[in-house]
C-alpha cells in the first residue's frame, strides 16, 4: 500500500515539473495605460446608468439631474477619444511591424529569376516572364 | 490503509512548495513554462490531499481502531453517516478538512484563470500555495490524522488498536452540526482567494479594476457561506447545548463573525471604488483584513488560548499560527505602503448627503463593530498580561456595544439606497423619507398601546418596519416606471427589474433578510422561562400556556440510553403540543446530553429543556423558553442565501427593444 502512495504522489510531483522541459516562451504584459482607460470607460458608463436610474426613481431633481449628465457625458466623451488616440498608436505601430514582416518575408521567400531578373512566386517552378526553369 | 493516506499527504509539503516556487519564479521571468508548471503543482496538491482525504475516510468508515483520530472520534455503534462525517468532528481531521478547501479551491482558481490574468496569476498561485505550505506543515508535522495509537512495553514502543473507539462526541450528532464545519470552512478559506488577487495587484502594480471583477463572485460566494455558516452554528447551539439561546458571544463565534463584519465592509465599500475610483487603500485594507481575521479565527479556535464550548484546546499549533499571522500582517501592510502613492483617489467626496457618505458611514460602523468585537473576544488575553487574571466581558457588554451599531447599520440600510450618487438635495429627502418615517412612528405608537416600553425593542422594530417599506418601495416604483416603459404586468416588469441588475436586486433581498432576522433578535427582549420540579400529573405554567406532565419514560439503543418526558401543552384548555425533552446517555463516550423539544411558530418557540432529577430522585426538573421570534433569524437566513445566490445570477440582457426614452436603464 505504502508504494502506492510513493508512487502516485512522486507520478503527480513529476507531471507539475513536466513543463518546465518544455519549449519555453514568454508572455507579454497587456499596456497598463490602456487598462485603466478601460476602466475609466466602465466607470462612467456605469456613473451615467447609475444617474439616469436615480432620476427615473425620483432621486434627483430635475436641475441637480441634467448638469451631472452632462458632465459624465462630457468625461466619456474625453476617455473615448483618449481610448481611440491609444488604439491607433497600437494600430500604426501593428502596422510599421506587419509591414516589416511583409519586407522580410519578400526577400526571403520571392523567388528572382537568374534569367531576366523578375521576381516570381515562391512555389514558382518556371520563371513567368521568360520560361526559365527555376531552381 | 493508514500509510497510504500519510504518505499521499506528506506528499502535499513538497508539492506546495513546488507550485510556490514555479510561481514566484514564472511571475518574475513571465515564462509560460513555470506558470504552466504552478497551475499543476495546484492540481496536483488537490489531488494527492483528495486521496488523502478518502484514505481517511477509508479508516474511518472501516472502524480501523489502531489510528487515535478514528478511536477518538468513532465507534463501532455509531450510525455510518456520523462516521462519514466525523472526518470534521475531531481538530485533526478538520485541520485536514482546512486545507484540503484550500487545495480545491487554488485548482479552481488556476482552472478558471488558465487563458487569462497571465500578469496576476503568478503571484495569485504564490499567495495561495504559500497558505497551502503553511496548512500542510500543521497537518503533517503537528496535527497528523493518520496518527497511529502507540503503548509503552517496557523500553519500546508498539502500536496497538484498541476494541472500540471513544465514539463521536454527542454534542455533535446533530445535522446543523454535521453542515457547520465545511459551511463556514468554506467562508473562511475563501478569503484567500480575493486576498491572493490583491496582493499580487499590489505586487505587480495592476491595481486597476481588474482584481476586484475577477474577484466579485468569489468575495460574495464566501460571505454567504461565512453568514449561513455562522447562523448554522447559532441553529446547533439553539438545539443542541439546551440553554435557551443561539448566540452567547462566545470567543469563537465571536471569530467568524469577525471576518464577516470585514468582508461585509468590502462589498459595500468596493461599490464607492468602482463608481468613484476612491477608498483603494481602504478596500485592499479591508480584504486582507478578512483573510487575516479568517486565519485568526482558525487559531483562535485551535490554540485553546481563549476558554469557548469549541475545547479544542492547547494543540501545540499556537506558536506557528502566530507566526505565520504576524509575518502575512507585517507583509501586507509593507506592500500596502510601498504601493501607497499609486492607490490615491480619483475623485474627492463631494456632499456629505449622498450614496458616496452612506457607503462611508456603513463602514466605518462595520469598523467599530469588528474592533469592539475583537476587544471584547480578546480582553481576556489582555486582561491576564496585565493583571495576571483573565477577566471575560460577559454577553452584557457586547450587547451594550452591538445592539446601537448593528440599528444604525439597519437604519443605514433603509436610509443608503435611497441617497443619490453625488449629492441628495433636501426636498428628495422629505419625498423619499416622508412615508416611512410617518409609518414608522405610528408603528411605535401602535406598539407603545399594546404594552411594550423597551426603547430599544421599539427602535428596531419601527426601523425594521421603515427598511421594509423602502426596500418594497424600490421595488414597486421601479416595476411601475419599466412597465409603463414596456407594456410589461407588474409581476413580470418586478421579474425582469431585478433580473437586469441582480446585484442591485440581490442587495435588497439581502437587506430585507437582515431586517427579518433584526425581527428574531429583537425577540429576546421579551423571552421568558419557568423552573419546575415535576412528577407524572403534575402541571406549571408560562404564560398563556398550561403544561401537563403526562409520563416520563426511559429507553435504550445499542448507542445510547435515554429518559424522556411527556409534556402536554395547551391554552385556554385547548390542546396545542406534545413536546417530549430528552436526556440520553452515550455509552461510548460516557457522555450525557440533552435533546431539548421545541414548538415553533412564527411568533415564537416553546422550547423544553429536561435538566434532570430532582434532589430526592423522585421528580425530573423541567425548564421551558418562551421566545418570541426566534424562527424569524432562521427565514431570514434563507432569504439571504437566496439574495446571495441572486446576486450572483448574470445580468439579463434586454431582449426586445425598451422605448428609448428611458435608456433601457430600469
Amino acid at each position: 500500500m505504502s508504494y502506492l502512495g510513493y508512487l502516485i504522489g512522486l507520478l503527480s510531483l513529476l507531471w507539475a515539473i513536466l513543463p518546465l522541459f518544455k519549449k519555453d516562451s514568454t508572455w507579454i504584459s497587456l499596456i497598463m495605460d490602456m487598462d485603466e482607460l478601460e476602466d475609466r470607460k466602465t466607470r462612467v458608463y456605469g456613473n451615467i446608468a447609475d444617474l439616469e436610474f436615480d432620476f427615473a426613481m425620483g432621486r434627483l431633481s430635475e436641475s441637480d439631474f441634467n448638469p451631472i449628465r452632462q458632465s459624465f457625458l462630457q468625461e466619456a466623451g474625453r476617455v473615448m477619444q483618449q481610448l481611440e488616440d491609444q488604439k491607433s498608436d497600437a494600430l500604426i505601430d501593428q502596422i510599421e511591424q506587419d509591414v516589416k514582416d511583409l519586407g522580410k518575408k519578400k526577400k526571403s521567400k520571392k523567388h528572382k529569376c537568374p534569367e531576366c531578373g523578375k521576381s516570381n512566386l515562391p512555389d514558382a517552378r518556371f520563371c513567368m516572364k521568360c520560361g526559365k526553369e527555376l531552381s | 490503509m493508514a500509510d497510504l493516506g500519510n504518505i499521499l499527504l506528506f506528499f502535499l509539503f513538497p508539492v506546495s512548495v513546488f507550485t510556490a516556487l514555479a510561481a514566484l519564479a514564472a511571475g518574475i521571468t513571465k515564462r509560460r513554462g513555470l506558470l504552466e508548471a504552478a497551475r499543476r503543482g495546484a492540481y496536483a496538491a488537490f489531488g494527492v490531499t483528495t486521496l488523502a482525504v478518502l484514505a481517511l475516510e477509508y479508516l474511518l468508515v472501516t472502524s480501523d481502531f489502531s489510528i487515535e483520530y478514528v478511536a477518538s472520534n468513532t465507534n463501532y455503534a455509531l450510525p455510518m453517516f456520523y462516521k462519514i462525517v466525523a472526518l470534521w468532528a475531531g481538530h485533526n481531521g478538520s485541520l485536514l478538512l482546512w486545507t484540503w478547501i484550500v487545495t480545491i479551491f487554488i485548482a479552481i482558481v488556476a482552472y478558471q484563470n488558465r487563458r487569462k490574468n497571465n500578469d496576476l496569476m503568478p503571484y495569485v498561485l504564490l499567495m495561495m500555495a504559500v497558505t497551502m505550505v503553511f496548512f500542510s506543515v500543521l497537518s503533517i508535522f503537528i496535527s497528523n490524522p493518520f496518527d497511529t495509537l502507540y503503548q509503552d512495553m517496557g523500553n519500546q514502543l508498539q502500536e496497538f488498536a484498541v476494541p472500540d473507539g471513544r465514539g463521536l462526541n454527542p454534542l455533535l450528532q446533530h445535522p446543523a452540526m454535521v453542515i457547520h464545519p465545511p459551511v463556514l470552512f468554506i467562508g473562511y478559506v475563501g478569503s484567500v482567494v480575493p486576498f491572493a488577487f490583491a496582493i499580487a495587484a499590489l505586487i505587480t502594480g495592476k491595481l486597476g479594476a481588474g482584481w476586484i471583477h475577477t474577484t466579485r463572485r468569489w468575495a460574495l460566494t464566501t460571505w454567504g457561506f461565512l453568514a449561513a455558516g455562522i447562523v448554522l452554528g447559532g441553529k446547533w447551539a439553539y438545539v443542541e447545548l439546551g440553554w435557551g439561546g443561539y448566540w452567547a458571544w462566545d470567543p469563537v463565534e465571536n471569530a467568524s463573525l469577525l471576518p464577516w463584519l470585514t468582508a461585509t465592509a468590502y462589498l459595500h465599500s468596493v461599490m464607492i471604488q468602482e463608481r468613484k475610483g476612491m477608498l483603494k487603500v481602504w478596500n485592499m485594507t479591508l480584504v486582507i483584513a478578512t483573510y487575516l481575521l479568517s486565519i485568526f479565527g482558525t487559531f483562535l479556535t485551535r490554540s485553546g488560548i481563549v476558554s469557548s464550548v469549541h475545547a479544542f484546546s492547547n494543540s501545540g499549533l499556537g506558536p506557528a499560527f502566530s507566526v505565520f499571522l504576524i509575518l502575512s500582517t507585517l507583509f501586507s501592510i509593507a506592500l500596502l505602503l510601498y504601493r501607497r502613492k499609486d492607490l490615491k483617489p480619483d475623485e474627492e467626496l463631494q456632499s456629505l448627503v449622498s450614496r458616496e457618505s452612506g457607503f462611508l458611514f456603513n463602514n466605518l460602523l462595520f469598523l467599530l463593530a469588528t474592533i469592539a468585537v475583537l476587544w471584547g473576544t480578546l480582553f481576556p488575553v489582555i486582561s491576564e498580561i496585565f493583571t495576571g487574571d483573565q477577566i471575560t466581558v460577559g454577553p452584557p457588554w457586547f450587547n451594550n456595544i452591538m445592539i446601537p451599531i448593528g440599528l444604525a447599520l439597519l437604519l443605514l440600510t433603509g436610509v443608503g439606497p435611497l441617497l443619490a450618487w453625488r449629492h441628495t438635495s433636501v426636498e428628495t429627502l422629505k419625498r423619499s423619507f416622508g412615508w416611512p418615517i410617518l409609518g414608522s412612528f405610528i408603528l411605535v405608537l401602535v406598539l407603545i398601546g399594546f404594552g411594550i416600553r423597551d426603547g430599544w425593542s421599539l427602535g428596531s422594530f419601527a426601523i425594521s418596519f421603515f427598511v421594509m417599506w423602502t426596500i418594497v418601495v424600490e421595488f414597486v416604483k421601479g416595476a411601475r416606471i419599466r412597465g409603463r416603459n414596456s407594456g410589461e404586468n407588474f409581476l413580470k416588469a418586478v421579474y425582469m427589474l431585478s433580473r437586469k441588475n441582480t446585484r442591485r436586486y440581490g442587495g435588497y433581498i439581502i437587506h430585507a433578510a437582515m431586517v427579518v432576522m433584526f425581527i428574531g433578535f429583537t425577540g429576546n427582549a421579551f423571552n421568558s422561562e419557568t423552573r419546575a420540579e415535576v412528577d407524572e400529573g403534575d402541571f406549571f405554567e408560562l404564560g398563556p400556556y398550561k403544561f401537563t406532565a403526562t409520563s416520563i419514560q426511559h429507553a435504550q439503543n445499542e448507542n445510547y440510553s435515554s429518559e424522556y418526558l411527556e409534556l402536554e401543552m395547551t391554552r385556554n384548555g385547548k390542546f396545542v403540543a406534545q413536546l417530549k425533552p430528552e436526556k440520553r446517555y452515550y455509552f461510548a463516550s460516557e457522555q450525557p446530553s440533552t435533546e431539548v423539544d421545541i414548538y415553533s411558530t412564527l411568533r415564537e418557540d416553546i422550547y423544553a429543556v429536561l435538566s434532570g432529577m430532582s434532589n430526592d430522585g423522585e421528580r425530573v426538573i423541567v425548564q421551558v423558553y418562551r421566545n418570541p421570534f426566534v424562527r424569524m433569524v432562521w427565514i431570514g437566513t434563507f432569504l439571504l442565501v437566496f439574495g446571495t445566490l441572486f446576486a450572483m445570477l448574470p445580468n439579463l440582457r434586454e431582449t426586445k427593444s425598451a422605448s428609448p426614452s428611458n435608456g433601457g436603464i430600469v
